[in-house]
């Protein structure tokens, strides 16, 4: 499932980071596979989607979240 | 004795003024003050 | 004696201000605009009579350089690896969040740095049950780790005691970035090409692609993987958190203030608060100071030897600087707001808000913060749209960002609505706010429109991508609230007033100077008008003479253009004065009535009874009021800005097009409010 279509309050294992132009900014941020997400919030009109990793919390856009491939 | 005064401040006037201007404009700022962070 | 120069540097959002403001206090340079500072800044502060320099750097992500002010820190950083002119970095962490900061200090650890490692907001991490084992931390990284909490002010003796320590040895280069197969060709290329530590060659060899066989992209990514298994390892060993005394506020209140009904709704009563402040707070003070300078210039004018000078400085000079201070409170008032929600953490939740609502119009979540900070200050916050990553978004932003209502109008607005609408209140609101937060409302969505068709305009080159951190919810020091409003109201008071008072002078001189015309003005008066009584005839002679004074000629000869706007040459006058910052058209007003009359009188009276040598009207009747608001809300008549812009885009043609637009858009648009209204 891509996290883009996760929906609020769900949890998730990251599996995989699709190759983007991005994909080495996410995982700096400490997106990277094996780790365990929680949606906290969407912002309206399709805008950012709001994750906590641990106790680090996270707004990526949503084209970038569909890059985020999970278990 | 007055006049002089005002006269002085007039000059004054017009010099920070065109100081302020050619410093906006013409002087190259260092971006980094001290220059010590690589910008030449 | 040693003097030592130490660095501060960490993530954004990790307390880094705070603590600049704790270890230096007052004796910090900043800027010379009111806003958020995005440029390094320096400040000093001496222990055990050691005198040690601080430069605090912006926050920055990642040792990849996205946007401009990441880059600045970066360069700083590798400019710096390997010689000896900043002796030690000061490194801040998060205590509540580690990981990521770990992260980045590993790379800079790297890079050869001498690092004191400070773990900021222990007190926040301690309730939330997290401990931290300091000493396995500064064993791990060579380091020298203290545990502060930068608003109560823990820790920071000792941390001021450890930046005089003799660093730890330092551990051997463990490349532990790098896959074991590639540690040759990295260390082949150190010994062969260049002498530099191996982090820098990385860095080097990944950003401009030196060694072509290799797979950059390929290197980076195992990079990241490497570090974070590396990273992680260090924080099981050395951070244990007890569960049971775990919560995350910050995220329950994110799911009220993030939400998708309410959390707009409360950004909009957050904005609504802000601007009812502005407008009435101050009233009562503004009145105090209004009523001093009055005095002032009366008592002045009674004591003072009479001459030439004199008058200078009770018609020029004081109700010019009158003019500034008295907008003192409303500056105070908005920056104590900006500087809550930016100590707060609500800022980054206005982007979260705000982002998908402006990339519709060509710009990112991350323009909101140098558009809020407009509101202040076109300058800043040109300058802060150094931390939007895409060109395109950001030269939108830089483009509209002086649409919005800035505080330097807000002298201009003051005095326009006070003329133009009675103040009353109308169930608990003032009238007054109301048309103020109009012209704020119109500032943003004329700038929205204007950015929809930059967005036309612009191509775009760049991918644009979004990623950015929510830090958690403090209450807001009350140290840093302070020292954010003093600075910036100095900087305000300061830069401003230097400039109004340097044309205040020109001025006053303009308009009690003239030709033969203005020479002769009093006989003339007394042979053309013999038969009125003479203080009737006083009046008109000072009126002939402003009319004939070299400023008068100025206002008479660009009167042409602006009769349709539906001003006369007086307000032509502050048109044209007022180019060198907005603010300057009040006390341009204050000079021109002043000298025309000799009744002390407030300015908004003064102005209300002008009347129009041209129409026979009320000068400031409805509908000039409006079209002067308007011109006032478009054009961009702020040298300071044009500067910034230049600076920022580095382009002729930007900086052109943007002063071009506003000046049309604000003449055609007054035009066409006149000619309806009148």
């Amino acid at each position: 499932m891509r996290l883009s279509d996760c929906k609020t309050k769900k949890e998730g294992i990251i599996k995989e980071i699709l190759e983007s132009e991005f994909d080495n900014k996410m995982l700096e941020y400490g997106i990277v596979p094996g780790v365990k997400l929680i949606v906290v919030s969407r912002a309206a009109f399709g805008g950012p989607i709001y994750i906590a990793i641990g106790a680090q919390r996270i707004a990526i856009r949503k084209k970038e979240a569909t890059h985020i491939i999970l278990e | 004795m007055q006049d002089l005064l005002l006269y002085i401040s007039l000059i004054a006037a017009i010099t920070y003024l065109g100081f302020k201007a050619y410093t906006i404009f013409f002087k190259k700022e260092k971006s980094c003050g001290n220059g010590s962070c690589g910008c030449d | 004696m040693k003097k030592l120069k130490v660095a501060l540097i960490g993530n954004p959002n990790v307390g880094k201000t705070t603590l600049f403001n704790r270890l230096c206090g007052v004796n910090q340079k900043t800027g010379n605009y009111p806003g958020v500072t995005v440029d390094k800044k320096q400040g000093n502060f001496t222990h055990l009579s050691h005198s040690i320099d601080v430069i605090d750097l912006p926050g920055f992500d990642s040792i990849y350089p996205k946007s401009l002010d990441e880059e600045l820190v970066v360069d700083f950083l590798k400019e710096n690896s390997g010689n000896s002119d900043v002796d030690k970095l000061l490194f801040i962490a998060d205590g509540t969040n580690i990981k990521k900061n770990l992260y980045l200090l590993s790379q800079i650890k790297d890079l050869g740095y001498d690092i004191v490692l400070a773990i900021n907001m222990m007190d926040v991490a301690k309730r939330k049950g997290i401990l931290i084992d300091k000493e396995a931390i500064a064993e791990e990284f060579g380091v020298h780790v203290v545990k502060i909490s930068a608003r109560k002010g823990q820790g920071v003796d000792e941390l001021k005691s450890a930046i005089l320590l003799e660093s730890p040895e330092m551990k051997t280069d463990k490349l532990i970035y790098l896959k074991p197969e590639n540690h040759g060709v990295l260390m082949n290329y150190v010994k062969e090409c260049v002498s530099e530590n191996p982090y820098k060659a990385f860095l080097n060899i990944t950003q401009e692609n030196r060694i072509p066989e290799i797979n950059v992209k390929k290197w980076k990514t195992e990079e990241a993987i490497l570090r974070y298994q590396y990273v992680r390892k260090i924080i099981d060993k050395t951070i244990k958190i007890d569960k049971s005394l775990a919560s995350d506020a910050t995220t329950r209140i994110d799911r009220i203030l993030l939400h998708k009904v309410f959390g707009y709704v409360i950004f909009m009563f957050v904005l609504l608060v802000i601007f009812q402040s502005v407008f009435s707070l101050s009233a009562y003070p503004m009145d105090l100071i209004d009523q001093f300078f009055s005095w002032l210039s009366g008592t002045l004018s009674s004591t003072l030897p009479p001459g030439s000078f004199s008058d200078l400085i009770t018609q020029g000079l004081i109700p010019g600087i009158g003019g500034v201070i008295i907008f003192v409170p409303q500056i105070v008032i908005l920056f104590l707001f900006f500087a809550l929600l930016d100590e707060s953490g609500y800022m980054n939740r206005i982007i979260f808000l705000m982002d998908r609502l402006m990339q519709k119009v060509g710009m990112s979540g991350k323009s909101v913060i140098p558009l809020i900070s407009s509101f202040a200050c076109a300058v800043p916050a040109i300058m802060a749209t150094r931390t939007i990553e895409n060109k395109r978004e950001r030269l939108i932003t830089i483009m509209v960002a002086p649409l919005l209502t800035c505080s330097a109008r807000l002298p201009v607005y003051t005095i326009l609505i006070g003329l133009l609408v009675p103040d009353q209140f109308y169930y608990g609101i003032s009238l007054q706010a109301l048309v103020l937060l109009a012209m704020y409302l119109l500032g943003i969505f004329t700038s929205a429109i204007a950015a929809l068709v930059f967005k036309y305009i612009i191509k775009n080159k760049y991918k644009s991508f979004f990623i950015t951190e929510m830090p958690s919810y403090l209450v807001p020091s009350f140290k840093n609230v302070m020292l954010t409003i003093w600075e910036n109201t100095k900087s305000f008071v300061w830069s401003a007033g230097k400039i109004i008072v340097a044309a205040s002078i020109i001025l006053y001189v303009l308009a009690t100077n003239g030709g033969e015309k203005f020479d002769k003005a009093e006989t003339h008066i007394m042979t053309e008008f013999a038969q009125l009584p003479d203080s009737k005839k006083d009046a008109m002679v000072s009126t002939y003479q402003l009319e004939n004074s070299y400023l008068g000629n100025l206002g008479k000869t660009i009167e042409p253009a602006i009769i349709p706007l539906g001003y006369d040459w007086k307000i032509g006058i502050a048109l044209i004065s007022s180019i060198a910052a907005r603010e300057v058209f009040v006390g341009t007003m204050a000079i021109i009535y002043n000298i025309d009359s000799d009744e002390e009188m407030k300015i908004t009276q003064r102005l209300d009874s002008e009347i129009n040598a041209n129409t026979g009207e009320r000068t400031f009747n409805f509908a000039t009021c409006i079209s002067l608001l308007l011109f006032y809300a478009f054009s961009l008549q702020c040298m300071s800005t044009i500067a910034v812009t230049y600076k920022e885009t580095k382009s002729f043609k930007w900086t052109s097009v943007q002063f071009l637009y506003m000046t049309i858009l604000a003449y055609v648009v007054s035009l066409i409010a006149y000619q309806m209204l009148s």
